[in-house]
């Protein structure tokens, strides 16, 4: 014989996903053992998949207008995303971004593979050291002269320049790619 | 005429072609209409909130990670939220989308059924049902609409809305027991319990 129990939230919960087939097969099983000896439950079950059949009579409309989009107005809202994608000019901005970057890369390793005894400058300085360069001996620039010679800066630098040049190559070779996957 | 898989006409798109990308929309604009319809309960607001989500989708198409719908569908639903935020700062849009106009969507329906009774039931049903959508919280009715009417697993709403699915079910249950009391309450729920049991007969 089937009693009358208090539903709680839980239960309800747990109905509902029995109902929508989200149940683990285990819990599926508990409720519908509980089921059936409880009257309220199989109610409330009842009453829920009574609910859903009404939901599902809802019918599909139809929108008031075609949803089509203006092409002029379709590349009016391109961002900067597909300028990474297709920039202008095909290869041209990913191919000079390489060869900038490895410039940087090449200027800032120069400086940074300089050894330190060569990071002098013969007569540069005129004063006020004028008797050192008449004795025609290397002069010692000031350490904040040559800021950039062996200092973290240029490895800061060269290590920038990879990081930049490993992004411009891989940009262009993603477009090269995208390139030979249409002309397939 | 060739019928392209989604990722394909989305490549297309990404190459340039901007037919391909109307044939998306094509292909997904009553999915995301439905959805903004039920959400808003206003057709023409509905239709703006679909174009503008199809227009936003294509500005971020290179952006786009894994599969094209679900993904569209996060759009159009944020959409709607943005659109529901600003009403309840402005409120004057009713949600009552099933009112007694003849002009609305909602009564274009392809009313079936075995006659002039049962269409005017299922009628009746369906405006109830419209007006109670309108009468839950919009994050429930978002979740019921997505399961119940737009078919979605726990799992689909979930990665769509970007709740946990503990939070899908509890939602879901609200809904659907806030629906139930509003369907008692219009004595429909009894009836449609007998218009089952004799269809099943």
């Amino acid at each position: 014989m089937k009693t009358k129990h208090t539903i709680t939230t839980q239960d309800m919960e747990q109905l509902s996903a029995l109902l929508d087939g989200e149940l683990s097969p285990a819990n599926a099983t508990k409720l519908r053992q509980r089921m059936q000896t409880d009257a309220a439950l199989q109610d409330a079950y009842t009453e829920l998949a009574l609910t859903q059949d009404a939901m599902r009579t809802m019918p599909t409309l139809k929108p008031p207008r075609s949803l089509r989009i203006d092409p002029q107005r379709l590349h009016q809202a391109r961002g900067w995303r597909w300028w990474l994608i297709s920039p202008p000019g095909g290869q041209l901005f990913p191919t000079l971004g390489v060869a900038m970057s490895l410039c940087f890369c090449l200027l800032f390793g120069a400086v940074a593979m300089q050894p330190v005894e060569t990071q002098t400058l013969k007569g540069a300085v005129t004063s006020p050291a004028p008797e050192a360069a008449l004795a025609d001996e290397p002069v010692l620039i000031a350490p904040d002269a040559v800021p950039l010679a062996g200092s973290p800066w240029a490895w800061l630098g060269v290590v920038t320049g990879v990081g930049i040049l490993g992004g411009t190559a891989r940009w262009s070779w993603q477009i090269r790619g995208r390139k030979r996957a249409t002309k397939q | 005429m060739v019928q392209y898989e989604d990722q394909q006409l989305v490549q297309l798109v990404l190459d340039g072609d901007t037919q391909a990308f109307n044939d998306l929309v094509e292909r997904h604009q009553s999915r995301a209409y439905n959805l903004c319809v039920r959400m808003l309960g206003d057709a023409d607001a509905a239709a703006d909130v679909a174009q503008d989500a199809f227009i936003s989708a294509y500005k971020h198409l290179p952006s786009l990670r894994g599969e094209f719908r679900p993904w569209l569908m996060r759009i159009v639903a944020n959409g709607c939220r943005d659109v529901l935020r600003s009403q309840k700062r402005r409120p004057s849009v009713s949600l009552d989308l099933e009112r007694d106009d003849d002009d609305t969507p909602a009564m274009q329906l392809a009313v079936t059924g075995d006659g002039p009774e049962a269409a005017l039931m299922k009628s009746e049903l369906q405006k109830t049902i419209a007006g109670a959508l309108g009468a839950i919280p919009d994050d429930q009715r978002e979740v019921i609409i997505l399961s119940d009417i737009q078919g979605l697993s726990y799992q689909e709403i979930a990665d769509m809305t970007g709740i946990n699915i503990g939070t899908v079910k509890s939602r879901l249950n609200r809904a659907r027991s806030r629906l139930r009391e509003l369907l008692v309450a219009a004595e429909l729920l009894p009836r449609v319990r007998r218009h089952t049991l004799e269809s099943n007969t």
